[in-house]
């Protein structure tokens, strides 16, 4: 079974699994997510065995474009990791497949690896064009590259992203883009149409404004959801859904349950005494909120590159005073991937994330491979104790390998964490 | 003439390495460390500044440095914060990076964040060789440019910068003149040798390094040698690879006949070209169109430049020697190895570590490789 495949008979598993024995512990909208998952991957694997363009890397370009979104590098890489709850034994086969061709499986992101792999194993279609860029880091640019010529894929445009969140890499960022939709119109059936890119940013804004609110309650305490929940709120929104309009359903639907959750005093953590920010990435391997949970500390965000869809954090300069074009709106999403930005950026909206929901300590996952988060840890610890006087756990391993540390190791170091926390604060 | 280039070559030493630099800094002018080869040089020169290229410790002990960063992660970036963390470069006005990487950035960030010298400036060089990228890069250097006087009190005209271009313009004409002493069957260097040269170039004033080559190219061009070995001839690849014990090691067995380091061939490869109006324009074409490190978005390129080199400089063998944790070489090497092969040209990828280290199993692995071009 190809990846689309892989995924379909597991998430339609879960579905099943759901009609036929609901946990009320769990959100009742789960089942609606995963269907939503699911008709994304029924689409695009009917968009495949028809042969129709798939394109990568274009967020919401794609659709506004023609494309299918969810292959090439980026958009495969995305969905691989957003369906990788659902494919942890296809991650090791992915990693196997780039082993094969020397890839640097053992000392690179997870992330940057699964594209290449599923390409490999030609579980994924290949995309006639791709959009490849810096945004994410210097690791998923330097894959996305190899991933390209590799592959030979027949238009690729990449697109130079400066590392400030300024004035001057937005215009840099608009120029190029000029040029990227005349070569991406070369495409049989392929045109930009900003009327359709209006109406998907409209209803993006929409869902994400649900988000919005679902993270605004995250704020009282008892939270009313964390673990993977809340964490899934921005992974979620993260994913182009071929019915985007179903998609601000979901998230609407969402919100109401949150809110019923809240306003029933429902808690992620029943009982919680504390609360902590997970940052860059976890172990997909485990369920390492849950460690967590069992000593009443409630994991209410994860902190990565598309947080600040979620998180009203401060905006960058240039959003502030005007309004953005649709275009300069999907360049200014590229901007402000935290990931390819200053150390400065990531730390202060990470500062400023854990200030606005009080949390009382930062896990801070130590991704082997992650240029662009490894050489800020003991900045980022320094500042946490400083500005907030909260303590930071640095973990270190990978989101599918348990070769670096498993869960045995990982549990261990947050049951320690844990408990010293818990002290700290006069609690245990 | 011998004992002048044994200055030359052994400039960046430990014990060297700091000299021209202490003594810019009595003259009551400054000295701005550097660490790739993207951060446009000329443009601090024209603010009367030297650039100083940072060599890490090459010791073994990284202590300090993993406190900040993973222990797994690059080796150059571990060793010079070290050294950084270890006062060593507390002489220093300035240090410039560029985001070759982001792992050298957030490197740059830890020592910003510290502020242990009192200027410190990151620039964005684009990946992507592109008309559109080298107006983007035109406008970084502009911003350096305001930068370096605002900090330094000091006027960068365009004459400044274009004088400043014709000086390391005429250090790249000199370096490629050496280079072509390589393709001979017997090269008056070793790779060691040059590799001492090149580095030195990064240390030195500019107008005494290209004084002190020019006055030597005579001697060179004449030169016997008694390098060990003449053949098989190698090319060695890498990134951050300043220390010539590396060089050393892999000459016990062959020639190093050429390189395809930043801290040699591209360092100087390329002038700038003096015909454009613009001078930050024409550094930004330099700077991105030359041929680059793995992590510039040009590979088709980059392996059609090595093609050629195999060929000009009659190569047996391609060596990689990157850090361990060298994303750029690790991402490239699956794709460019396949190439060089059809092209037939044998390479192979073997990690090092920034320090000299791991001896004993380099030899091993390095000698087999050797030995496998001996009986070709």
């Amino acid at each position: 079974m190809n990846y689309f495949e892989t995924d379909i008979a597991n998430l339609t598993k879960k579905i099943k699994k759901i009609e036929d024995n609901p946990d009320p512990t769990k959100l009742k909208s789960n089942k609606m997510r995963y269907e939503l998952m699911l008709e994304t991957r029924k689409a695009q694997l009917e968009a495949w065995r028809q042969g129709k363009p798939f394109g990568g890397g274009m967020g919401l370009l794609s659709q506004a474009m023609g494309f299918t979104p969810g292959s090439g590098f980026s958009g495969a890489g995305l969905g691989v990791v957003t369906g990788g709850r659902s494919q942890s034994n296809t991650a090791q086969k992915y990693f196997d497949a780039c082993r094969d061709r020397g890839l640097p499986v053992d000392a690179s992101c997870d992330m940057a690896m699964l594209p290449c792999g599923a390409t490999e194993s030609k579980d994924v279609p290949m995309a006639p064009f791709d959009l490849c860029d810096t945004a994410s880091c210097t690791t998923m640019w330097l894959a996305g590259l190899y991933f390209m010529l590799r592959t030979e894929t027949p238009f690729v445009y990449y697109l130079d992203i400066g590392f400030r969140q300024d004035e001057a890499n937005l215009e840099h960022i608009m120029n190029q883009y000029s040029e990227f939709i005349e070569l991406a119109e070369k495409i049989p059936g392929i045109k930009y149409d900003e009327d359709k890119l209006i109406e998907l940013q409209t209803m993006s804004e929409t869902a994400w404004g649900y988000y919005r609110e679902i993270y605004q309650m995250l704020k009282n305490k008892p939270s009313p959801i964390g673990g993977k929940d809340a964490v899934q709120l921005y992974v979620a929104g993260s994913t182009l859904y071929p019915d985007p309009a179903k998609w601000v359903e979901f998230a609407k639907l969402r919100r109401d349950e949150v809110g019923e959750r809240l306003d029933k005093g429902l808690a992620a953590v029943p009982g919680e005494k504390l609360r902590a920010v997970w940052a860059v990435t976890n172990p997909q391997f485990m369920d390492a909120y849950k460690v967590l949970a069992k000593w009443k500390i409630a994991v209410l965000v994860q902190y990565s590159g598309p947080t600040y869809r979620l998180v009203p954090m401060p905006k960058p300069d240039f959003m502030v005073g005007r309004e953005l074009t649709p275009l300069e709106k999907e360049a200014a999403v590229k901007i402000r991937s935290l990931w390819a930005g200053t150390a400065d950026t990531w730390i202060d909206n990470l500062i400023w994330t854990c200030r606005d929901l009080q949390a009382d300590a930062i896990i801070n996952y130590n991704m082997l491979g992650c240029g662009a988060t490894l050489g800020l840890k003991k900045l980022l610890e320094d500042r946490a104790e400083k500005e907030l006087g909260i303590p930071t756990l640095q973990l270190e391993g990978k989101q599918f390998d348990t070769a670096y540390a498993n869960q045995e190791t990982i549990t261990a170091q947050l049951d320690d964490f844990a408990q010293m926390l818990l002290n700290m604060k006069g609690l245990a | 003439m011998e004992d002048r280039l044994k200055r030359l070559i052994e400039g960046n030493s430990e014990a060297n390495r700091t000299k021209w630099a202490l003594e810019w800094q009595k003259k009551g002018k400054k000295v701005i460390g550097i660490m790739d080869s993207y951060t446009p040089e000329e443009v601090i020169s024209a603010a009367g500044m030297l650039p100083w290229r940072i060599t890490g410790t090459w010791q073994g002990n990284v202590s300090k440095a993993i406190v900040y960063r993973s222990e797994s992660s690059c080796g150059y970036c571990n060793h010079v914060l070290e050294s950084y963390l270890n006062s060593d470069f507390d002489f220093l006005d300035g240090i410039i990076a560029t985001d070759l990487d982001q792992d050298l950035l957030r490197m740059w960030e830890v020592m910003e964040s510290l502020g242990r010298i009192p200027y410190y400036y990151a620039m964005h060089v684009p990946y992507v060789d592109s008309e559109l990228n080298y107006r983007f890069m035109e406008e970084e250097i502009g911003r350096l440019i305001s930068s370096l006087e605002d900090f330094g009190g000091v006027k960068i005209t365009k004459e400044s910068l274009r004088s400043s271009i014709d000086v390391y313009n005429k250090m790249r004409s000199l370096l490629s003149r050496v280079y072509e002493l390589r393709k001979r069957e017997i090269p008056p260097l070793s790779g060691a040798e040059l590799l001492g040269i090149t580095t030195t170039a990064r240390v030195m004033p500019k107008d005494e390094f290209n004084n002190e080559l020019e006055a030597l190219l005579p001697y060179l061009e004449k030169r016997e040698t008694n390098l060990k070995n003449v053949h098989p001839r190698l090319m060695i690849s890498s990134e951050m690879l300043d220390n010539p014990a590396y060089m050393d090691l892999v000459e016990e067995g062959c020639l190093i006949a050429m390189d395809d380091m930043d801290t040699g061939s591209r360092y100087f490869v390329q002038n700038v070209d003096t015909t454009l109006e613009e001078p930050a324009y024409a550094l930004a074409k330099r700077y991105i169109s030359r041929h680059g490190a793995p992590r510039m978005g040009s590979w088709v390129n980059q392996a059609d430049q090595l093609i050629k080199w195999v060929k000009e400089y009659n190569i047996d063998g391609l060596l990689v020697l990157p850090l361990t944790w060298c994303y750029l070489h690790s991402y490239r090497m699956p794709w460019l190895s396949p190439k060089l092969k059809e092209a037939g040209i044998p390479n192979i990828l073997i990690g090092r570590d920034y320090h000299f280290s791991n001896v004993g199993q380099l030899r091993t692995r390095i000698g087999a490789f050797i030995e496998m071009l001996g009986t070709k």
